[in-house]
């Protein structure tokens, strides 16, 4: 794709690609992804111009098949994780809020907890993904509650009439680490199957000096073994022309064990985590209407243990949500949204003391309006939702999308916000309060995107200026009586800057791609009611106000290398800022090679992790392994229809 | 204590991706000899390796924060329960780190560490060589600890909960206080022989602090509990005062502190003849009585909540501490004179529960 092209492209979807990740040899996915993922996530696909977007190259998600999702957001993205140890629980926020405060869509249907409002990144295995999506900045006109500093959207696709693919995938490394993975994909012209399976399992039993005991003892590591395997069969059925109905079914079951802090003995706790996900889009496409309707089962079931206080804690949850859209094209210049959602959840666990639901009915819509050749556009959304016969925040975004010249596109994006109570915060007892009102804020950015090629060489240059708020904060504190509840209280503020740089040079059978890129976050805590906490004006905890990456990557024909940093600065663990955890440099080399026979394709990678042998930490007191290796290796057959 | 481990749940169980609380100070520690003052123990929060031990001097009139991490540049673990002096050591409990720590009093050092206990709460030292450490895993217990090696050589089960502990007429009584559940017992162990005695029942709910008075009888505090089975509605339990003859170990006589509220310390001042009580979450004011009182004093000495509370043996005065409201941001601790007049206030670490004196 040339330049010209590739502009022509970006104009064309509408979405400001930041930079994509270009990888040297590719692993044959379904590339156009967006194409196919616009059945499922209509609005991701037609109504987030304006919104800044991180694209996640599919060859990049497989790499980290053996690995995890949070190492990989946390590698090559902008967003803040805190993961507990290397396989453990992991969740991430974007733009210096909590991680309540960025939704996790899965085509569309939002993943996060109803009990806590997060999501474990690493539940979630990179092999059922097919393309990932980063939105900067919060959209909860678009995507609801949850949305206030920004979405990852995780995406299938599936083509009808490509071909027939299957696939082996290993990887072992260091520390007892195993994956392997089967994906089996066949379609004809009116039907597409894929089946993918996996199984994982970890001991992450690695060795460290413990300097936080007595005689820095040297530790091997233990309680952080994970088992992990799965099943996620989509299908896509074609009525008609206009008609296709897909469907996506995941199970899951995850044992986790939650690693043993440098400070403290065994810890012995441990989870275990049944899923069941089934989701089902009907889509008709018309040239004018086009309509979507979406079914969403979403299952999970949580037993948590805890040996030292004798503590077995089981919590069962699903919701169900049905959702109904219809995209109207107005000649050439428009396109309409209108749709509503109704989403059920409920939740059984004893410490609610009974079974608790809700129900919530969402009726939303969105107007973009472009000029012909989508030089200049605008999106409004609106949304508005009701709780339990209470209503949310009435919320609606604005953004926009300029590109004056070829070579320079301008982007802005106002956006209220709203973020339910978690069920913990609404009904855990003691403590919850089920009179809790939404969280609700604002967030806007504005960014700017230089693109230019020079015989060989491509540069895009992106930088992105933002702001966002959360007013009615929920956080738990004592009363006077000494009992700790919920109460909308605190109110938080987050600004920064987002840059990022690729360069991109090809002679002959060489090719040279650098991407760099830095964030600026200062989050800060602003109030909270009328006491006078010290935390006020300090940074939020395990934000860090600077981070950067630096990748490169040559490759020479079928050969590969890649060299990926990623720096976090310092992390502060205590509200009042007197704690904090050291920055760290953490450095990848990988190589790699492909080799054909036929239909058939081998892959072969290699991978050093933390190459400097860095001691770090990414929440406080849970040890990381230093240098370790990873190995690879992929089988592919690829039959075309006939 | 009960309030910290609901904390500790809800940090657990519901939040572990989300919100962690943490907080301390940054002052360095004084260099030199810890000596005439009173080590603050700050319980801090779980998993964030802020809890800490500050100093108090006399000399000097001043907090010195953060001292072990200051002298050993490592975190004491967490959730520092408390700090016990027994020969040249001090003794500090690290509940959810499942250790005490072991240092020299005046210097600071770390010599050792204690392990293989489940939810250690109180160190006793019963003489040179042998300690107790109360604990509240494994349905109550007191680990008898060999203080030449630092290991544990006996499990004592006692009871749900097991607290504070003390050395008198040669037994050694064990509080039950019930932990996450609730009891009403009183331990009392042979130090000679490391086995339970008796077990003396009371009619009172969560004990969990003792004393003796200038009659060498026992005061034993009950905290009574709040039972939250209806919440919203939060039911209670009698917080009393119950003395225990050390002789025959029986009840004497109990006297109702009140019937919906719940101070965790009891003190006694050196002559053994007044009695101090208060401290504890949501419990308001320190209350001064007689040993020969039959009722409760209707006013505070001083009419102010604190988290913790510890009388000087030498002069008197009382060391009264607060936690900050958000249980993050740093505490204080407030000097009183045994009239209840204030001689300083001080900032310490997150959470001070107690304190222990330093010739």
């Amino acid at each position: 794709m040339n330049f010209w092209k590739y502009i022509f492209f970006i104009t064309l979807i509408g979405v400001s690609k930041a930079y994509s990740i270009e990888d040297p040899i590719s692993i044959p996915v379904d590339t156009i992804l967006l194409k196919e993922v616009e059945v499922k996530a209509n609005k991701l696909a037609h109504f987030t111009t304006g919104a800044k977007m991180q694209e996640i190259n599919p060859v990049v998600i497989n790499e980290y098949n053996s690995s995890n999702l949070s190492e990989l957001l946390s590698q090559i993205t902008s967003v803040s994780v805190k993961s507990y140890g290397l396989a453990g629980q992991s969740s991430i926020s974007l733009r210096g809020l909590h991680s309540k405060h960025t939704a996790v869509l899965w085509n569309g249907l939002n993943l996060q907890n109803t009990m806590n409002g997060g999501f474990d990144m690493n539940s979630f295995p990179t092999f059922f993904i097919d393309g990932i999506s980063v939105q900067h900045g919060g959209s909860g006109a678009l995507f609801g509650s949850g949305a206030a500093s920004g979405v990852i959207h995780l995406n299938n696709s599936l083509k009808l009439d490509s071909s027939f693919t299957f696939e082996f995938q290993q990887g072992i490394s260091s520390y007892s680490n195993l994956f392997e993975g089967v994906k089996l994909k066949y379609s004809n012209k009116q039907f597409a199957s894929a089946t993918r399976a996996f199984y994982k399992y970890g001991k992450n039993d690695f060795e460290y000096v413990n300097t936080q005991q007595f005689g820095n003892p040297t530790i091997r590591q233990d309680n952080a073994s994970s088992n992990q395997y799965g099943i996620l069969q989509s299908n896509i059925f074609k009525i008609n022309n206009s008609q296709k109905i897909s469907t996506d079914v995941l199970a899951q079951k995850h044992y986790l064990e939650i690693p043993t802090r440098t400070t403290g003995t065994s810890s012995g706790q441990n989870q275990d985590t049944e899923t069941l996900k089934i989701s089902t889009v009907w889509n008709r496409n018309g040239e004018i209407s086009s309509w979507y309707s979406r079914f969403f089962y979403n299952y999970e079931s949580l037993v948590y243990r805890d040996p030292d206080i004798s503590l077995v804690s089981d919590m069962k949850h699903f919701s169900l949500v049905g959702e109904i859209e219809n995209k109207l094209s107005i000649r050439n210049y428009g396109l309409l949204n209108l749709g509503l959602n109704h989403t059920y959840e409920r939740v059984n666990t004893s410490n609610y003391g009974k079974i608790r639901f809700r129900n919530r009915t969402s009726l939303f819509s969105s107007l973009k309006l472009f000029t012909p050749n989508e030089k200049l556009s605008a999106i409004l959304s609106l949304r508005n939702e009701l709780i339990d016969n209470k209503l949310a925040p009435f919320t609606y975004s604005l953004s926009l999308n300029f590109l004056p010249f070829d070579f320079i596109q301008a982007y802005g994006n106002i956006s209220r916000t709203y973020n339910n109570p978690t069920f913990n915060d609404l009904y855990w007892f003691p403590g919850g309060d089920s009179s809790l009102e939404p969280e609700d804020g604002w967030s806007w950015d504005l960014g700017t995107k230089l693109d230019f090629g020079y015989k060989r060489n491509k540069i895009s240059l992106d930088l992105t200026y933002f702001e966002s708020r959360i007013n009615n904060h929920i956080i738990w504190l004592p009363d006077i009586t000494g009992d700790w509840s919920a109460t909308n209280i605190e109110k938080l503020r987050s600004i920064g800057v987002e840059s990022a740089l690729t360069y991109q040079h090809q002679i002959r059978n060489y090719q040279f791609n650098l991407n760099l890129r830095y964030t600026y976050t200062k989050s800060t805590y602003e109030e909270s009611g009328d006491i006078e906490f010290e935390s006020i004006g300090k940074q939020l905890i395990y934000i860090p106000l600077h981070k950067a990456y630096a990748g490169m990557s040559v490759s020479y024909k079928k050969i590969y290398i890649k060299f990926y940093n990623n720096y976090v600065g310092e992390r502060y663990t205590s509200k009042n800022n007197s704690k904090s955890i050291e920055p760290y440099l953490l450095s990848d080399l990988a190589l790699g090679t492909k080799a054909q026979i036929k239909s058939s394709s081998y892959y072969f990678s290699f991978k050093i992790n933390n190459l400097f042998n860095v001691q770090y930490e990414v929440m406080a007191y849970y040890p990381m392994p230093l240098r370790y290796y990873s190995v690879n290796i992929t089988y592919q057959l690829n039959k075309p229809n006939n | 204590m009960k309030k910290m481990n609901l904390k500790q749940w809800i940090v657990i169980l519901l939040s572990l991706p989300l919100f962690f609380y943490a907080c301390d100070d940054d002052e360095k520690a004084k260099p030199g000899a810890y000596e005439n003052g009173a080590f603050i123990v700050n319980e801090g929060n779980m998993g964030s390796g802020d809890g800490s031990v500050s100093f108090y001097s006399y000399k000097s009139d001043s907090v010195f924060n953060n001292i072990f991490e200051g002298v050993n540049g490592r975190v004491l673990g967490d959730v520092v329960q408390s700090i016990s002096l027994h020969e040249n050591n001090a003794y500090i409990v690290a509940n959810a780190s499942n250790k005490v720590e072991v240092v020299n009093a005046t210097t600071f050092e770390e010599t050792g560490v204690i392990g293989d206990i489940n939810g250690p709460r109180y160190f006793l030292g019963v003489d040179k060589n042998k300690a107790y450490v109360s604990q509240w895993g494994d349905n109550g217990a007191v680990k008898v600890i060999d203080l030449s090696t630092l290991t544990v050589v006996k499990t004592i089960s006692t009871g749900a909960g097991s607290e504070k502990m003390i050395l008198h007429n040669n037994q050694v009584y064990v509080a039950n206080s019930g932990g996450l559940i609730n009891n009403n017992t009183v331990s009392v162990i042979d130090p000679t022989t490391d086995e339970v005695i008796k077990t003396i029942t009371l009619n009172g709910d969560s004990p969990r602090d003792f004393v003796v008075d200038a009659n060498e009888n026992i005061w034993v505090l009950c905290a009574g509990y709040q039972d939250y089975s209806n919440w919203p509605d939060i039911g209670h339990t009698a917080s009393k005062l119950i003395t225990i003859d050390p002789t025959s170990n029986e009840v004497i006589s109990s006297i109702i502190i009140g019937e919906t509220v719940h101070p965790t310390h009891l003190e006694v001042n050196n002559t053994g003849d007044q009695l101090f009580y208060g401290g504890g979450y949501g419990f308001n004011g320190v209350y001064k009585m007689n040993i020969t009182d039959t009722d409760i004093p209707s006013t505070p000495l001083i009419n102010k909540g604190f988290y913790g509370f510890n009388i000087n043996p030498e002069t008197g005065n009382i060391f009264a501490l607060e936690t900050a409201l958000d249980y993050v941001s740093n505490g204080k601790l407030y000097r009183y004179n045994t009239s209840g007049d204030l001689l300083g206030e001080y900032k310490v670490g997150v959470g001070p529960n107690g304190a222990a004196f330093k010739k």
